[in-house]
Order: structure tokens, then C-alpha cells, then sequence
């Protein structure tokens, strides 16, 4: 990649970030903000809101997050091989996603999968 | 001495100043985008009130066109403000992090070439062109899984539960579908080695479509795009009738619109990937210009997600990670393996270049 694609990278997000904040100052030069305890509670479906919204939460997110991390480093590795050497070379990107497809398997296998 | 401006000089001005060039691609991609959006909502309104023998928005403008303008408006004249609970620098931060990174996902689409070839080639130098580069699909990627960490931090902050839940849900469904749309567009790459967007859609004038050759993954890849782009079978993420309105319940005014935004760039963004991917991208018969088969392409698939949304119901979210880890990462990953014997035969016949 050379140099002038790193400037048109910057550039989109540079623009992007300037339209993003014009976008939230511009209602701040028309309206004045009157704020209410009921306007700044969260929104319980108009109840009124019980305790705090740090709550506990399942540990099932946690064993998605953890799976993603490991085979999303076999897909990275992927990339180089599909890029490179996708003609030759079958043995070592086979090995790889044998070994994801046998974790996935074992995983669900063992029903870490579920939702419970 | 000449101070004379004229359009020449603007034009060799603006080329030899690398940054003004490319802030001028990004602005054209963002009138693009910015038109694409709002056809876009108006197809998600009109043609899916159509469906449900409703009539959508009928009132402002001829058939409810400027309804959308009125909408925006109405945004940019609403106050702003943050909850008493939420962390309110993160919180007001998120909307424009997601806009940004959303518009940033559509540097790799060849928009700028079909553009510049609009224009006589001495008008347009090949350098106004910034999608042609090397690893853009990576990149474009790059940006696109940028989403679940917003995503997180966007429902966190804003200090409610419904909030909480829709952006833990949201992060697990974002990232349980990345791993098959990685996969599948890898087979793509396999088919054409390259990760230029540019290259892919060169090489399918001269090969059968790949929706033709890499079925299945233009399978994978459809399903898991439309959980990525979190649209109906797949939106557990603002379930309406659970979560009120997922991880964005607390974003008001401009920050909804913003979010609200992203949201639709992220599905203009995702359509274009999937047409240049499978579809031929700017290719197209002669008369009608390049960038009128891209954009028209790409609206194509957006009505047809429209439709999808219209005539399925929503699937549970142990459904939604079953299919996602059961079915789509293994098939995905199989005809990964299967994809170089694929190629292999279709050279021999003459299907790819």
C-alpha cells in the first residue's frame, strides 16, 4: 500500500468526523436545553426506573467473546493463504480449519453453544 | 501578472494537492452516500408499507418523497441532551465514532472510478482514484468490524438497561457472523487472488459471475451480511417488543439521526461489498454509465433485503447463534477448502480467467 492511500483513509475520516460533530453541535445554536428528572431517567416502558443499569449480566456473552478471539485469529490466518497461495499449498489451511471445525463441533458438542 | 482563475487551474490545482484530492473523493463518496441513503429509506418505507398493504409516508412532497427532508429537519431543531446515568463524554461521543467508521467502510468501493470515468480522460487523472489499492476489501473490513466495540461502548454508556442488553446482544451477534462473512468472502479472494475490489470486479468481466461460481458463498455471505447489517430475520439487537429500540433506546435529536445514519451507510456500504463481490460490481452493458449499473446494483440488493425483512419473522437468539456457529461457519469453511479444486475446473472450462 502505498503512502497516498494512508491520506485517502484520513481523509474519510476526517470528513466523517467533521459532519459527525457538526451534526451534534448544530441543534445546540437553536434549542436551549431545559432538562426534567423524568427527560434525564432512563427509559423503563414509562415505569419508574429500578435501581442502577450496571447490572450483572449473563456469562454466556463472555464464552462468545472468548470463542470469536480464537477463531478469529484461524480466519486471520486464512487471509494470507486465500491471497498468496490459494492454488498450492492445500495441506496447511486444510489442517487449520480441520482444527477450527473440530473445536466448533466440540464445543457445541459439549453444549457450550446453547443459550441457556 | 496573470491572477486569472480558470476551471484548469482549479483542476490542476486541486490534482497536485494530494489532500484536497482526496478530501474531493471523499466528499463525492459522501453526495453518493448521502443519495443512497435516502433512496434507500424511502424503499424501507414506501415498498415495505406496499407489502404489508399499508400505504407509508403519503402526505409531505409528491408520494411522500420529502417526508425524509422533514424528518431531518425535524432532528437538527431537537434538544440536545444526555440522561442524568450516562457517562455523558462516551455517550455523545458514540453516535459521531459510528458515522465516522461507517462512512470510512466505503473507501474501498470503486465509486470514485466509476465517477472519474464519467468525465473525459483528460479531465480526470487515474490519481483521483483512491479505491484502487491493494488490500481495500481488508480495509473496508477493517472499518465494518469496528461496529460491536461502538456498539458496546454505545449501549453502555447511556445508563439504561434496555440499552445494556441490546449492546451485549448486539456485540454477540456482530461477532458470531463475522467469522462466516470473513470465510466466504476469503473464497472470493481464493477465485481471483487479490484483495482489491478493483481487481475482483476486473477479473469478473472475463469469468462467470462469482454468485455463479462460489454459490454457496454468496449464500453464507448474503445471510451473514444481513446479521452483520442487523436487519430483520436478525435483529435482536433492537427487537422492538423486548428491548424497546435496542442499544440506541436513549439517543435523542441529532445523535439518533446520526446513529440512525451509520446505519444506513453501513447497509449501503455492505450492498456495494456484496455486488462488487458477486455480481460484477460497475460492470454492465454499454450505454448506461458504470456508475449508474453500481448504484443500481446496489439498490437491487437493498430492496430485496427490504423484502426479506418484510416477509420473515424475527428468529429467537438461540436460533440466530445456532445458525451463525452450527451452520454457516462450517459450510463456510468447507467450501473454503473446497474453493482452489473449484477454480482449478473452472479454468480448465474456460469460467475463469
Amino acid at each position: 500500500m502505498a503512502f497516498v492511500e494512508n491520506i485517502a483513509i484520513l481523509m474519510f475520516l476526517f470528513l466523517g468526523g467533521v459532519l459527525g460533530l457538526a451534526a451534534e453541535f448544530i441543534p445546540r445554536l437553536f434549542t436551549k436545553p431545559r432538562p426534567t428528572p423524568e427527560k434525564l431517567s432512563p427509559f423503563e416502558s414509562g415505569e419508574d426506573p429500578v435501581g442502577t443499569a450496571r447490572i450483572r449480566f449473563r456469562i454466556q456473552y463472555y464464552i462468545y467473546a472468548v470463542a470469536f478471539v480464537a477463531f478469529d485469529i484461524v480466519v486471520a490466518l486464512a487471509i494470507p493463504w486465500a491471497v498468496g497461495w490459494g492454488y498450492v499449498y492445500w495441506t496447511p489451511i486444510i489442517l487449520l480449519l480441520a482444527v477450527m471445525l473440530a473445536v466448533v463441533g466440540y464445543y457445541s458438542a459439549k453444549g457450550d453453544l446453547e443459550w441457556i | 501578472m496573470n491572477t486569472q482563475i480558470t476551471l484548469t487551474g482549479i483542476i490542476i490545482f486541486v490534482e497536485r494537492n494530494v489532500y484536497l484530492r482526496f478530501l474531493l473523493v471523499a466528499i463525492v463518496a459522501f453526495i453518493i452516500v448521502s443519495i443512497g441513503s435516502l433512496i434507500e429509506l424511502y424503499i424501507e418505507r414506501k415498498f415495505w408499507a406496499r407489502i404489508m398493504s399499508r400505504y407509508g409516508p403519503t402526505e409531505v412532497g409528491k408520494f411522500g418523497t420529502l417526508q425524509l427532508i422533514a424528518d431531518a429537519v425535524k432532528f437538527l431543531v431537537k434538544e440536545d441532551f444526555s440522561p442524568a446515568a450516562a457517562d455523558k463524554t462516551i455517550y455523545n461521543l458514540v453516535p459521531v465514532f459510528s458515522v465516522t467508521v461507517s462512512f470510512a467502510s466505503l473507501l474501498a468501493i470503486p465509486f470514485d472510478y466509476t465517477v472519474a470515468s464519467l468525465f473525459p480522460s483528460s479531465l480526470h487523472p487515474l490519481t483521483f482514484v483512491a479505491s484502487n489499492f491493494d488490500p481495500s476489501l481488508l480495509v473496508a473490513f477493517g472499518f465494518f468490524a469496528l461496529e460491536p466495540l461502538i456498539v458496546l461502548f454505545g449501549g453502555w454508556a447511556a445508563g439504561g438497561k434496555y440499552t445494556l442488553i441490546g449492546g451485549f446482544r448486539s456485540a454477540a451477534q456482530l461477532i458470531s457472523y463475522e467469522i462466516p462473512l470473513v470465510l466466504s468472502f476469503l473464497s472470493v479472494v481464493v477465485l481471483t487472488q487479490s484483495l482489491n475490489l478493483f481487481q475482483i470486479i476486473r477479473t469478473q468481466a472475463h469469468s462467470w459471475p462469482f454468485a455463479v461460481l462460489a454459490f454457496p458463498a454468496f449464500i453464507t455471505f448474503t445471510v451473514a451480511l444481513l446479521a452483520e447489517l442487523e436487519r430483520t430475520p436478525f435483529d435482536l439487537t433492537e427487537a422492538d417488543t423486548e428491548l424497546v429500540s435496542g442499544w440506541n433506546t436513549e439517543y435523542g435529536g441529532t445523535k439518533f439521526l446520526l446513529v440512525y445514519l451509520s446505519e444506513y451507510i453501513r447497509a449501503f456500504a455492505g450492498s456495494a461489498i456484496l455486488v462488487s463481490l458477486f455480481f460484477g460490481g460497475w460492470l454492465g452493458p454499454a450505454p448506461i454509465p458504470p456508475l449508474i449499473w453500481l448504484f443500481l446494483k446496489t439498490i437491487i440488493v437493498f430492496t430485496v433485503l427490504v423484502w426479506i425483512r418484510a416477509a420473515y419473522p424475527r428468529v429467537r437468539i438461540d436460533q440466530m447463534l445456532a445458525l451463525g456457529w452450527r451452520i454457516l461457519i462450517p459450510v463456510s469453511a468447507v467450501w473454503l477448502i473446497l474453493t482452489p479444486f473449484v477454480a482449478h475446473l473452472a479454468m480448465i472450462h474456460g469460467a475463469l480467467a
